[in-house]
């Protein structure tokens, strides 16, 4: 189907060439196959390369210079019509498995409504009888059991009498948990409200579902793995290899089971997000079993005071409780497998300050550490098995991602400075911002890892700065990507060529610390990045720019391992559905998503067991709901509810506009850094001088990369050469609205129509509006692309959402048109062409009776972007 | 753009079965409820009925293993 498409696109067809003079150019098999050994190294050529070639290479001697330059146009269209088709394969693959996990779920429910249903009815049916003086003990007994199974599935899990001590008592516990665990598993004991794991189009990872009125929080996850059942558990069970913030698990017994399976008691800590509040530990039982219709089941559960033996004592650990939870895995026929996660725990909120209470009470944190990094983490591994994966730096990715776990990890430590590690608190100086901590035998923590060897003659130790604050308006996705990929706006050179030169083995060759304040600039090389893109790990490669001769003798290039870790932004579901808008694509709420980015110094060797002292930031959203509507809150403050709450906590503007709801996050900064005893002083005050500086920087940065209209007395000054809008920022019904109150702005005309609608109904409307309507960027220094498009823009495009930042406005709308849009669009902010054509991205030519450009502002009259319409398009 | 086409009506079809599961589970979750209501009405009325009767059907509910009455939650 695609060759036939591929070949009916152009006016010359590549594969036939007569020698007589017909209009249809046919190369033979050795010229194809030296034009495509030459795609291969070089796919644009430059017309000089194509000259060069010609005379280099016998056989393409006699094509014209044109036909060449041709060939390769059309080589480099097929190239990008493959890589689509295979990407809407992908899709479409995906899709399929969330449509069979839909199905079944589906196919389960059913069963188990008309088996309810069915009960019901025999239940009446019973109590009509019943009172008659003779009942059939058979009868009775039947409901009975059943009713037993109807009990089991109620939600509040009980702690029994029975004597846990001993291990049949453990057994009781374990078939509890199992019991408990199933019925949440399969949707019916916790109130959930759906989330899918969801990027503009439809790609998603599987099902999700956080909770809602329970006690603690839950998550649930539902997904299509092509492992087998036994691997995956085995996976799984291996706790520290996904959950990043785990410190360790401790199995300290095995008990096995009489049908084969185990049940383990387990001791896990895990590592506190922020300076702020103590690290949690879990003491429990875990039970694996397999059931009678082949499935694998791992549930776990607390063991309470009530029952069960007491676990280890705990010093800086504050005990959380692990409600039963666990995970499900059906074999499916063609290998693969259904699993089912959930997690839910209460980490005991209110051993917390109060801000940052809402980040122990998000579910929706919970779904993104535990569970959907869990589920991400078995594909990964399954796509790597698969052979599906390309390695990175030719290194396999069980490899790298070591990398990214000690990066990880090290920054955890850090971050929570436990004192059986060998951190000490150091004293302040006066100034309460930050803490800093010192270890002085650093070999303990990081063990194989550190070269200790280092600080043998002299002596010496790490020392760590960190600080955790609070941030508003800036969502934590954006603001790590900008600190990544602007490290010159926070990073001093000086400070990371003194890291960077600890790790040599000389202490000698260890230069005085200072800061150096000279520019730098980075080179970002990619090493790996996971399948669903939310880690990238990379080496960046800093180069200092010195100026005055005595410090250019102090430039040298060094490397960093840096990874950068954002979970997918997740959208609200059921707000879609409940608004019917499940035929537009655009997301009307996400929440937003943890994001870290981790870096350590490392020699050039790279080594496999490269010591590594990372330091790094890590931003947490806070959920706005708790913060706004307190404890208990049923609904996120999404545009339904929004639109539902009075007036005390609406939010909305007088015209409908909603505002950015007051976004908080938790930002958490830690820095290692390595010393020697006698100049540890130095190192400390250095190390407070530049927190404080990268503090500020960041500070700094998030304020003016806020995609803010919430009116401010401050500056915001917007930094060169950042784009304004991402994908799905701002949000697409705001933009819909500054689009078309532009438009009546320009034209006194309303863009949709008479019946215009208001509110989140005109973000469909103009999604499902016949004449194409679309956005470009407004750069002064490049061509305007596509920012946005609603349906039959993307129909005349002949593209994708996601593909759609491609496409150039150049290639669509010829000179001549471009001419008279821009002379009039410079004068007045709006231009007009009559009828007339253009193209879509593939070529197809596209008429129109005419065509509007104009200019977008926001609230604050700032030029967002471009705004165009086609209106009565067709293909010609 | 056939698998354009074929993709998005995929993903409409998910989001509708999405829906309808919702659905059945709130469903379940009432006539679950309404089935707790039947089930200690009857028996009650099962108590009541039996206290002249030898045999006693095992109205325990909370284990399965355990043949004992306890009390019940």
């Amino acid at each position: 189907m695609w060759g036939k498409m591929a070949f009916s696109m152009h006016k010359e067809p590549l594969n036939s060439k007569q020698i007589d003079s017909s209009k249809y150019v046919r190369y033979t098999p050795e010229q194809v196959e030296a034009l495509e050994r030459v795609y291969n190294e070089c796919p644009k050529p430059s017309s000089l390369r194509r000259q060069h070639l010609i005379r280099e290479c016998p056989i393409l001697s006699n094509i014209e210079p044109k036909q060449i330059k041709v060939w390769f146009q059309n080589r480099r269209c097929r190239e990008k019509q493959r890589n689509e088709a295979s990407r809407l394969q992908t899709v479409n693959r995906k899709l399929t498995a969330m449509n069979k996990l839909l199905m079944e779920e589906n196919d389960r429910l059913q069963k188990q409504v008309s088996h309810l249903v069915y009960e019901n009815g025999y239940m009446k049916q019973q109590l009509r009888t019943a009172s008659a003086t003779t009942t059939d003990n058979n009868s009775c007994e039947s409901v009975v059991v059943s009713g037993q199974q109807q009990q089991q599935q109620n939600p509040t899990p009980r702690h029994p009498q029975s004597d846990a001590n001993n291990p049949a008592g453990l057994h009781i516990i374990a078939e509890e948990t199992l019991a408990e665990f199933l019925s949440k598993a399969t949707g019916t004991a916790v109130d959930w409200d759906q989330i899918i794991g969801m990027k503009p189009g439809p790609d998603s990872i599987g099902i999700v579902a956080v909770s809602r009125n329970c006690s603690g929080i839950a998550a649930r996850a539902c997904g299509l793995v092509s492992l087998k059942p036994t691997m995956i558990a085995e996976i799984l069970k291996d706790r520290p290899s996904w959950f990043r913030d785990c410190r360790c698990v401790d199995v300290l017994s095995i008990i096995p089971t009489a049908n084969g399976g185990t049940i383990e008691l387990i001791y896990m800590q895990t590592y506190a997000p922020t300076t702020l509040a103590a690290a949690r530990d879990f003491w429990t039982l875990r039970y694996t079993t397999s059931l009678e219709d082949g499935s694998l089941v791992v549930c776990e559960r607390s063991l309470t005071s009530t029952g069960g033996p007491t676990g280890p004592p705990t010093s800086c650990f504050v005990r959380a409780e692990m409600l039963p939870s666990g995970f499900l895995i059906r074999p499916c026929e063609g290998g693969g497998s259904i699993i089912h996660i959930v997690d839910h725990v209460d980490l005991d909120v209110w051993s917390v300050p109060e801000v940052l209470r809402p980040l122990y009470e998000s579910s929706k944190i919970l779904a993104q550490k535990m569970t959907i990094a869990a589920l991400l983490h078995i594909r990964q591994i399954s796509q790597e098995t698969n052979g599906e994966i390309k390695y990175g730096g030719g290194r396999q990715p069980a490899v790298l991602r070591t990398f990214s776990q000690r990066l990880c990890r090290g920054f955890n430590d850090a971050v929570n400075g436990f004192v059986d590690d060998g951190w000490s608190l150091m004293g302040s100086d006066g100034v309460e911002d930050m803490t800093i901590m010192i270890n002085s035998s650093p070999g303990k923590f990081i063990g194989s890892q550190y070269n200790a060897s280092m600080f043998s003659s002299f002596g010496g130790g790490v020392l760590c700065a960190k600080a955790s604050m609070l941030l508003q308006n800036v969502p934590p996705a954006l603001l790590v990507r900008f600190l990544r990929e602007h490290r010159s706006e926070w990073a001093d050179y000086g400070v990371d060529t003194y890291s960077a030169a600890c790790l040599k083995p000389n202490p000698c060759a260890v230069p005085y610390a200072r800061t150096s304040g000279f520019p730098s600039s980075q080179v970002i090389l990619p090493l790996a990045q996971t399948v669903e893109h939310e880690e990238f790990l990379e080496v960046v490669r800093l180069e200092g720019h010195a100026f005055t001769p005595d410090d250019v003798a102090l430039t040298q290039d060094m490397y960093l391992l840096q990874v950068s870790v954002v979970m997918c932004e997740v959208v609200l579901i059921s707000t879609l559905l409940e608004l019917g808008q499940f035929d537009c694509p655009y997301v009307l709420d996400t929440v937003g998503a943890c994001a870290q980015l981790i870096f350590a110094p490392i020699d050039e060797s790279f080594a496999d067991n490269a010591p590594l002292l990372p330091s790094g930031f890590r931003v947490i959203p806070l959920d706005p709901k708790t913060v706004m509507d307190g404890p208990g809150a049923t609904r996120t403050l999404d545009l339904a509810s929004a639109l539902e709450v009075g007036p005390g906590i609406n939010r909305l503007s007088s015209d409908g506009e909603p505002n950015n709801y007051n976004l908080r996050s938790v930002l958490t900064i830690a820095f290692h850094f390595t010393f020697e005893n006698h100049l540890r002083d130095d190192v400390v005050s250095m190390a407070r001088q530049y927190v404080r500086s990268v503090v500020g920087s960041v500070q700094r940065v998030a304020m003016a990369i806020a995609p803010s209209r919430v009116s401010s007395g401050l500056e915001t000054k917007p930094l060169p050469g950042y784009p304004e809008a991402l994908p799905g920022s701002p949000e697409a019904l705001t933009l819909v609205h500054w689009i078309c109150r532009s438009y009546r702005i320009h034209t006194g005309d309303e863009l949709l129509g008479a019946d215009s609608q208001a509110g989140d109904a005109l973000l469909k409307q103009l999604w499902h509006h016949t004449d194409a309507i679309m956005c470009c960027s407004l750069k002064s220094n490049a061509s305007p692309v596509f920012t946005f498009a609603n349906q039959a823009g993307l129909d005349m495009l002949e593209t994708t959402l996601v593909a759609l930042q491609d496409i150039m406005l150049d290639k669509i709308v010829d000179e001549a048109g471009r001419k008279i849009l821009c002379l009039e669009f410079m004068e007045q902010g709006f231009g007009h062409l009559p009828a007339g054509i253009c193209v879509s991205s593939m070529g197809r030519r596209v008429s129109y009776e005419q065509a509007i450009a104009w200019k977008v502002v926001d609230e604050d009259a700032t030029t967002h972007c471009l705004a165009l319409i086609f209106i009565n398009w067709s293909f010609v | 753009m056939v698998m354009e086409r074929l993709n998005s009506n995929l993903y409409l079809q998910n989001c509708y079965i999405m829906k309808e599961n919702e659905r059945l589970r709130k469903k379940a979750q009432v006539l679950n409820q309404e089935n707790q209501a039947l089930l200690s009405e009857l028996k009650q009325k099962l108590s009541k009925g039996k206290n002249s009767a030898n045999t006693t059907p095992d109205l325990n509910l909370s284990s399965t293993s355990n043949p004992n009455p306890p009390n019940s939650s």
